[in-house]
């Protein structure tokens, strides 16, 4: 990543000094809350069985209705909100997910997801098919808004952003999307720079835009593609392609659905790899709870709309959190050379009579 | 999405030794740099520019009386006040009124119309991520007629191009809710939608045609469905190009808005694009414009189904590049293809809609196969 530069030369920065521990913020709060905002903030490891965190308190009912309001008391989320302001050196306080709740048709999509996601970090976004991970990014992009509940970026609220200004601060990328024209490359990263432009003259001028999609196709590592069709790329550079288009955008948060689908291990694994090295707050839906282990800081578990579990992967890959949600058998055992947790499935011929449906 | 072609981190990207990457025989673009790019647009666009210049000069000295060039430059230059420059030899009354009042305002009419409808249809084809999308195809062109036709027959009393500009928004709205099917439409159920809305236009259109019939109705009813600039006065340019320039005008500063939606509705809106708002600014400044074009010349098909199509290949898919160069196109193709419809059969007229349509259907079937990028069913 040697094209690094710009805006995530200086997120790296930040990232580093959020691993500091914060002081000053710290005095005014009471137990819990400053528990989880000094832990948030520096990235420290948890050791599994604290009890405080969201992930571990309501694991254990994951499936009870009573106690879905507990992930919300349990962050206190608007003292961290207030707080969180103060953690992260460039001034930045990362996401906040308060208490989101939506319906469609009376159909409930999510209800009740609150999470923080401070400035630098790496968020997976877990859970089965039609757990309403899409539906959240879409809610933190300011794309869909929520029934109730917020999101708040850096201390702004998003669902009170303008879509341009929005656009400029958040970039999602759905998943499995084509254009209807063939673009080239140059052509779809510049659609990154649109929310930059000016309004009425917008669509002529702009020559320094150039400039900057050919930075983010640096950073990325997809330079050379900058004259190819769009339709002549293989997925993991349409990936790649796509990303630059959102980095393009000058984003502070990266929003990611499903971005390994459809890409072979090898294009999966480097393209996570360099998201993290991106620095940016970034949340990535993905369906491969390995990835997720071996490149998030932080996973959110949702199931059927709901917050089953959230902290680091060693917290919220767990057994029976697994099981709970996904039906499936497994075992956790650690990296041999990374130490992140390693998620081993047992098929239904190994398994016994947990999983209900099965023989 | 072509081969297994997978660049890892810079720097070790090993690539096949000799020659740029061009998996499964892609041509590599012929030169890389935007100013290479630009400079062959431009080479495009003026090439684009002169020929409908001359051909719109041309197709004025062609018809049953003859005529020459420097007839019509004299003509020309006279009534624009500037008799100086006419060169000396007079231009006789009656040649001058065939220039002047006859011809002129035909062509003129044409490269308008052209001109917005091939507009309309690049437009159309981007808000609705439709291939097939086209002002004739969706209905609109159909809905305009029928409202011009109530003006125009009943007398009612509304001015034509809004009467027109009424029918194709009415007929776009109901093409679109016919073809909405759970909060999307899909390109096959909009031409369907627009089919039946066309049918019904072009009968109601007839109908009252027939209702109201005095003479040669028929006659009547070719020109409305079909399309015809026979009828073009000074009037007629001037309703067509008031619409084309504000409309244009309108359409060309938010260009760069028609690009986001390349990527679909979702993508348009994380880029900061009001998805709704912009789409239906869209879809109604379209209708706006056919329903000026349709006032003055009839449901002309397929000018703006297949021009975008080819001029993409000259500009590019960018909108900045391509709406200029389609409405220069377009009305290049429009003068042309009305100049053979009032000489192949010399001295009766085809209405040009025939011509528009034994070129664009063709063009039409050729898109329907080819299915590469488009999300069908």
């Amino acid at each position: 990543m040697s094209a690094l530069s710009g805006p995530a030369a200086a997120s790296a920065v930040s990232r580093d000094a959020a691993d500091v521990p914060i002081a000053s913020a710290e005095g005014e709060l009471s137990g819990n809350a400053r528990d989880l905002v000094s832990r948030l903030a520096a990235n420290a490891p948890l050791a599994g069985a604290e009890g405080a965190f969201v992930g571990n308190s309501t694991k254990v009912d994951a499936r009870d209705d009573s106690s879905g309001q507990s992930p919300r008391a349990q962050l206190a989320s608007t003292a961290i909100s207030a707080t969180l302001g103060d953690v992260d050196a460039g001034g930045r306080a990362g996401v906040v997910i308060d208490g989101v709740s939506l319906s469609i048709e009376g159909t409930r999509i999510l209800q009740d997801v609150s999470a923080v996601l401070p400035p630098g970090t790496v968020t997976g976004l877990l859970g089965p098919n039609g757990a309403g991970k899409s539906t959240l990014l879409r809610i933190i992009a300011g794309i869909d808004r929520a029934d109730a509940g917020s999101v708040a970026l850096d201390g702004a609220v998003v669902g009170q952003l303008k879509r341009r200004e929005a656009a400029r601060r958040i970039a999602l990328l759905e998943q499995n999307v084509a254009p209807s024209v063939d673009l080239s490359v140059r052509e779809v990263v510049l659609l990154g720079r649109i929310p930059h432009r000016s309004r009425l003259l917008g669509s002529f001028g702009g020559e320094d835009d150039f400039g900057v999609a050919i930075e983010a196709l640096a950073m990325v590592g997809a330079g050379d593609l900058v004259d190819r069709r769009w339709h002549s790329l293989s997925g993991g550079q349409q990936q790649r392609v796509q990303i630059a288009r959102a980095l393009a955008q000058r984003p502070s948060l990266l929003l990611l659905d499903e971005p390994t689908n459809h890409l072979d291990v090898s294009a999966q694994l480097s393209l996570l790899h360099q998201v993290r090295g991106l620095g940016l707050t970034s949340v990535l839906a993905l369906h491969d709870l390995n990835l997720a282990a071996a490149y998030c800081d932080r996973i959110v578990l949702l199931q059927t709309g709901r917050l089953v579990a959230f902290g680091t992967p060693a917290e919220v890959l767990r057994p029976e959190i697994i099981r709970s949600v996904y039906g499936v058998d497994c075992d956790i055992v650690p990296h041999p050379r990374t130490g992140r947790p390693v998620i081993v499935f047992s098929g239904p011929d190994e398994q016994t009579d947990r999983n209900e449906g099965a023989p | 999405m072509t081969g297994t072609t997978h660049t890892r981190q810079p720097g070790s990207s090993a690539r096949p030794s000799g020659g740029p990457m061009t998996p499964l025989g892609t041509p590599a673009p012929a030169d890389g740099g935007d100013r290479g790019r630009t400079g062959r647009y431009l080479f495009w666009l003026v090439t684009a520019i002169l020929a409908l210049i001359v051909g719109g000069a041309v197709a004025v000295t062609i018809g049953p009386a003859d005529v020459s060039l420097a007839q019509v430059w004299a003509s020309v230059v006279t009534h624009l006040g500037l008799p100086g420059l006419a060169g000396g030899s007079g231009v006789p009354p009656l040649t001058d009124a065939i220039v002047w009042q006859l011809r002129m305002p035909r062509v003129l009419t044409a490269a308008m119309v052209g001109a917005g409808l091939a507009l309309s249809g690049a437009v159309m084809q981007s808000v609705t991520r439709n291939p097939l999308a086209d002002p004739y195809l969706l209905g609109l062109s159909s809905g305009a007629s029928l409202g011009a036709v109530c003006v125009v027959i009943l007398g009612v009393g509304f001015a034509l191009p809004a009467a027109a500009f009424a029918g194709a928004l009415i007929a776009l709205f109901a093409t679109l809710n016919i073809a909405r099917v759970g909060g999307s439409i899909t390109p096959g159920r909009a031409v369907l939608a627009g089919l039946a809305i066309a049918q019904l236009g072009s009968a109601g259109t007839s109908f009252i045609i027939f209702w109201a019939a005095k003479g040669d109705s028929y006659r009547e009813i070719l020109n409305w469905l079909l399309g015809s600039l026979a009828g073009s006065s000074w009037s007629s340019v001037l309703i067509s190009s008031v619409a084309l320039v504000l409309v244009g005008t309108g359409i060309l500063l938010a260009a760069s808005r028609l690009d986001a939606f390349a990527f679909g509705d979702t993508n348009a809106a994380s880029l900061g694009i009001n998805v709704n708002a912009t789409r239906w600014g869209f879809l109604v400044a379209v209708a706006l414009l056919t329903g000026a074009m349709v006032a003055v010349s009839g449901a002309i098909g397929f000018v703006g189904l297949i021009l975008p199509h080819l001029v993409r290949g000259l500009s590019g898919p960018g909108h900045r590049r391509l709406l200029p160069l389609v409405a220069v196109v377009g009305a290049l193709f429009l003068v042309l293809a009305d100049t053979l419809a009032r000489t192949v059969f010399d001295p009766r007229e085809l209405p040009v809609g025939i011509i528009t349509a034994f070129i664009g259907v063709p063009v039409f079937i050729l898109l329907i196969k080819r299915k590469r990028s488009a999300a069908w069913a």
